[in-house]
């Protein structure tokens, strides 16, 4: 029966490699609705998973990060925090035009992807590649307390392929001031279909 | 070379329980066990339906295990029988998100019987015990292995599918085992080319440079008869591997 696989999610993704400048489903941006829609609200969303990240967290919740962050003109920041002990990042918050909001855990974090206009992420590839299929900006911070960790060589090999970009948790203020979010080449999104045929073709063979 | 330093790491631990319980589950497959295979004799063609079983790992080897199956049709694999960790809280879910989608989407589709559409959507869902926990000792982790191994055994040998689908982690492992002996006690009798279990693991997508644990074992082991990769670097370092894109 050589019918094709069923045609799934791949429709509603443009092929454009600007960072997009859609408006996040969230009221927060109620307010910039009056002015023009260059200027909506810039927003990073940071991501650690589903275990925890603190050296992360703790690398963001700085002052000078959110000056970083307030001078690329940032005005909001979304943090996913995960199990970790640093929680909600207090300093950040204090960042003058800087809008944090925190929370621990999200049964999907699909709507705060599409609302961003850079991802700061964990090397998890669920996460990597939920935001490589948005088409955003995407920054990956290894974890380094995990080194010899195989997260680091998903990070790289994309990062070699000019899908990303990527750095250490104590890096990352400077990796956000260095980032050019127009640089980036969108992902084109594999396709099982051929591990399919494969398979399909093994077990005829047999 | 660090393969083979893990891999025997593995072995020295594994292999002579695994020796002894293979032994002892031949003689129980030859003298106990020996009711009929579900599926009855097949004569394979291109329209007969596969039974499937999948092995769902939990977290991000779940989704990828999704995406891998959005191409393959429901009305060639099946009926599909989900396999999940006893520790895995979400996966069921996305095993129940999963058919419903599937099923609608044959509904919606043209000439669709009701009998048509049970057939296609026919699945179930079996819980295997992990083999061992994070941080449990090598000793009591003996005992859930063996645990684990048993049940896997039980599930696979009454399911007796064509095809296991994995993509780790190790939480496959007991029931690929499982099928290699099944196989093994199978062909000792005679059993039929065709009722071959065929295991095919697909590594995990984050794998870009170096293969998992997991991967080495079926793939040293050829307990896998198919592991893709999902990159050509590691396809480079492993030439038994096949690549065929990635998934997501």
């Amino acid at each position: 029966m050589g019918r094709a696989p069923a045609p799934r999610r791949r429709a509603a993704a443009p092929p454009s490699a600007s960072p997009s400048t859609r408006e996040g489903d969230d009221d927060d941006d109620a307010e910039t609705r009056t002015t023009t829609r260059t200027s909506k609200t810039k927003t990073v969303f940071v991501t650690v998973g589903t275990t925890s990240f603190d050296a992360l967290v703790a690398a963001l919740d700085t002052a000078r990060v959110g000056e970083i962050l307030t001078r690329k003109g940032f005005k909001r920041v979304v943090m996913q925090t995960g199990k970790g002990s640093h929680g909600a990042p207090r300093t950040l918050a204090k960042t003058r035009g800087l809008r944090v909001r925190a929370f621990a855990f999200a049964p999907s974090i699909d709507d705060e992807i599409r609302g961003a206009d850079l991802v700061v992420s964990h090397a998890g590839a669920g996460s990597v590649f939920e935001t490589l299929r948005a088409k955003k900006p995407l920054l990956v911070v290894v974890n380094d307390a995990l080194m010899g960790n195989h997260q680091q060589e998903l990070a790289e090999t994309l990062h070699e392929m000019g899908h990303l970009r990527w750095c250490a948790p104590e890096g990352v203020g400077d990796a956000i001031a260095a980032f050019d979010e127009t640089s980036s080449k969108p992902y084109q999104p594999g396709d099982p279909a051929e591990v399919q045929r494969a398979i399909r073709s093994m077990l005829l063979r047999r | 070379m660090e393969d083979w330093r893990d891999l025997l790491v593995v072995l020295m631990f594994w292999f002579p329980p695994l020796l002894i319980l293979i032994l002892f589950l031949q003689v129980f497959y030859l003298y106990v066990w020996n009711e009929p295979i579900p599926a009855g004799p097949r004569v394979r063609d291109d329209d007969a339906p596969r039974r499937t079983l999948i092995v769902l790992g939990s977290g991000g080897h779940t989704a990828e295990m999704f995406a891998a199956l959005a191409a393959f049709p429901p009305r060639e694999y099946h009926p599909r029988t989900y396999v999940l960790g006893d520790t895995d809280v979400t996966s069921a879910a996305k095993v129940d998100a999963h058919e419903a989608s599937v099923g609608d989407a044959l509904a919606a589709e043209e000439g669709v019987t009701d009998d048509d559409l049970a057939r296609w959507t026919d699945h179930s869902t079996r819980v295997v015990p992990r083999a061992r926990e994070v941080s449990q000792s090598f000793v009591t982790s003996a005992f859930t292995t063996l645990r684990a191994l048993w049940v896997a055994l039980r599930v696979v040998r009454q399911e007796w599918p064509e095809l296991i689908l994995c993509n780790g982690p190790g939480t496959c492992l007991p029931v690929c085992v499982a099928a290699w002996a099944l196989n093994v006690g199978h062909f000792t009798l005679g059993g039929r080319r065709d009722q071959r279990i065929a295991v095919a693991y697909v590594e995990s997508i984050a794998r870009a440079k170096t293969m998992s644990l997991t991967g080495k074992i079926l793939y040293h082991s050829r307990i896998a008869d198919r592991v893709f990769v999902q990159w050509e670097g590691l396809r480079a370092r492993y030439p038994r591997a096949t690549y065929a894109g990635r998934v997501m």
